[in-house]
């Protein structure tokens, strides 16, 4: 079955969990920025943790769905009317055939994922459905008047919203704020002086507006590395905290390069990711130090409250389908 | 064979084991070793490698192995790794037209070296690469093996627009863009070999540890 775009959005992209596996040829991880909130919606609609979602940002999509299925939306505070009621997030809710689905503005965060039973179907490459717009693969973003395919199956239950939702823990939304945003020392670390290092863990920065899903740009008291070192291009993944020639850090994303040859003052701790997923331009940030041991406790504890989630909705459905296992 | 390489915790998810901080054609080689070592052996919880000129990235999941197991694995690997088999080795040739609207910065560069443009041109087909590692781009490779006498520094100001296939040079590395890309690499040639294909059934041309050679088609273009 198909869902029409009536309205594109702002940035409306197909997510997964990403491909990893060929970043050795240069192609990124991609998938959703704020993993948890994509596994959260598709945990509640009972589907396994692969099956792509819409990811969207900072205004949503307007969708025409052709046949009866179950939705689900996470991540920030966005205005969700299907058929003009009003429709809450967390939770998974019951779409009929005709039903048109308006996802407005975000009142809070930046970007929210639409889950559907079963998944959307988008172009496969390299077994990830996930859009990569700067190497032109997985699609491209969603434009008013597209179809898109999903793998759909019809159901019958027994409420129109699901009495379960996601909990407080899962919400990137609701962290603190300003938001703290914790990260393991990195390799370059020491080619700062000692006071500089002190002022990236003690400062704030502000997230600017050319921040997207390749990197996070940030903005403040700038960083200078002691002497002339440079490095060889080494790998960067996701979260990796780069100080390029201008001396204001940025944090890379799932479409960011492969590589890099700027230093790197520290790495995000994956469980923190999905906070600055949903930092929007103008909010304060403030990286705090951890030992890889708690960066590991942190993504656990994550992983926990997934598999929680998971297990829960779907003794209450009563079923499980579709890919799973995310690394 | 090779010196001790450092290993050094990238996050909670990753190792990087690294045998230099410079372009050292001797480490690429360890890497390139360590590499196939872990690609026919791999630990539990591994998720991939990613080679650069002189440090492997070692990428796994902290749910399904413990930093300790990693670098016992990682310490075994390094035991056993090989040099390359001369048969194992892709040779691949890449058909470039040097310099006019190909290579609009072939002429900056012969100046800037002291050469003509067809000295420029013959000094970079003449030499035999090897893919250190790939990166930036889907499909883009990072050569070894450029002739010192034709090392230039990148542009001042990069281009917005490099067209695909564009052949350029950066410091001693040499390198082919597989996209149009905004780029600051001396563009001194172009070739029409598709390096990043998403419908090819192996969507990249070039892999780390081929061989490459240049093969100039046509007369350089003053």
């Amino acid at each position: 079955m198909s869902v029409i775009v009536l309205r594109e959005g702002i940035y409306t992209t197909m997510q997964d969990a990403g491909r990893p596996g060929y970043r050795a040829a240069g192609i990124p991880l991609s998938g959703a920025m704020d993993e948890l909130a994509f596994e959260a919606a598709n945990a509640l609609v009972g589907n396994g943790s692969r099956e792509a979602a819409l990811e969207f940002t900072m205004q949503g999509p307007e969708l025409r769905f052709e046949e009866d299925t179950m939705a689900a939306i996470c991540g920030g505070d966005f205005e969700i009317r299907l058929d003009g009621e009003p429709v809450p997030q967390w939770r998974c809710f019951r779409v009929r055939s005709g039903s048109v689905l308006r996802i407005g503005r975000a009142a809070r965060g930046l970007r929210g994922y639409l889950a559907i039973l079963g998944g959307f179907r988008g172009a496969d490459f390299l077994g990830s459905m996930s859009t990569d717009a700067r190497g032109g693969f997985g699609g491209r973003r969603i434009r008013t008047g597209d179809r898109i395919e999903t793998n759909g199956c019809r159901v019958e239950l027994p409420f129109e919203i699901s009495p379960w939702f996601v909990g407080s823990e899962l919400r990137s939304i609701d962290a603190e704020r300003p938001l703290r945003i914790r990260c393991t020392g990195g390799p370059e670390a020491e080619w700062f002086d000692g006071r500089e290092l002190d002022e990236f863990y003690e400062q704030a920065y502000k997230v600017t507006p050319q921040s997207d899903r390749m990197g996070i740009r940030l903005a403040g008291a700038t960083l200078w590395i002691r002497d002339d070192r440079s490095m060889a291009s080494e790998a960067a993944i996701p979260g990796t905290v780069q100080v390029p020639k201008g001396g204001e850090p940025i944090v890379l994303g799932c479409d960011a390069q492969t590589t890099g040859g700027y230093p790197r003052i520290a790495v995000v701790a994956r469980a923190d990711l999905p906070l600055l997923a949903q930092a929007r331009p103008g909010d304060d940030v403030r990286f705090e130090r951890v030992s890889v041991a708690e960066a590991r406790e942190l993504w656990f504890g994550r992983k926990r409250d997934l598999a929680l989630l998971r297990h829960g909705v779907r003794l209450q459905l009563g079923c499980g389908m579709g890919k799973d296992e995310r690394a | 064979m090779w010196s001790e390489p450092k290993l050094v915790p990238l996050g909670e998810q990753a190792y990087i084991v690294r045998w230099s901080r410079s372009l050292d054609p001797a480490a690429n080689a360890a890497v390139h070793a360590l590499r196939r070592e872990l690609d026919r052996n791999p630990f539990i919880g591994l998720i991939e490698t990613v080679p650069s000129y002189a440090a492997l990235t070692v990428m796994f999941d902290p749910i399904r192995c413990k930093p300790s197991a990693v670098i016992a694995a990682l310490k075994r690997a390094l035991e056993k790794a090989e040099p390359a088999e001369a048969a194992d080795r892709r040779f691949v040739e890449i058909p470039t037209v040097y310099g006019g609207d190909a290579g609009p910065d072939l002429a900056s560069v012969a100046e800037a070296c002291g050469l003509t443009e067809p000295e420029v041109a013959k000094l970079h087909s003449g030499a035999v690469y090897t893919v250190a590692m790939i990166g930036f781009l889907p499909g883009f490779p990072y050569l070894f093996g450029l002739p010192a006498a034709i090392a230039t520094p990148r542009k001042d100001v990069p281009r917005t627009r490099v067209p695909a296939g564009s052949v350029g040079i950066a410091g001693l590395q040499t390198g082919i863009y597989p996209l149009e890309s905004p780029g600051g690499w001396q563009i001194i040639g172009r070739t029409d070999s598709v390096l990043f294909d998403p419908k090819r059934k192996r969507p990249n041309l070039l892999e780390p540890g081929d061989r490459v050679r240049f093969v100039p088609e046509g007369r350089v273009r003053g």
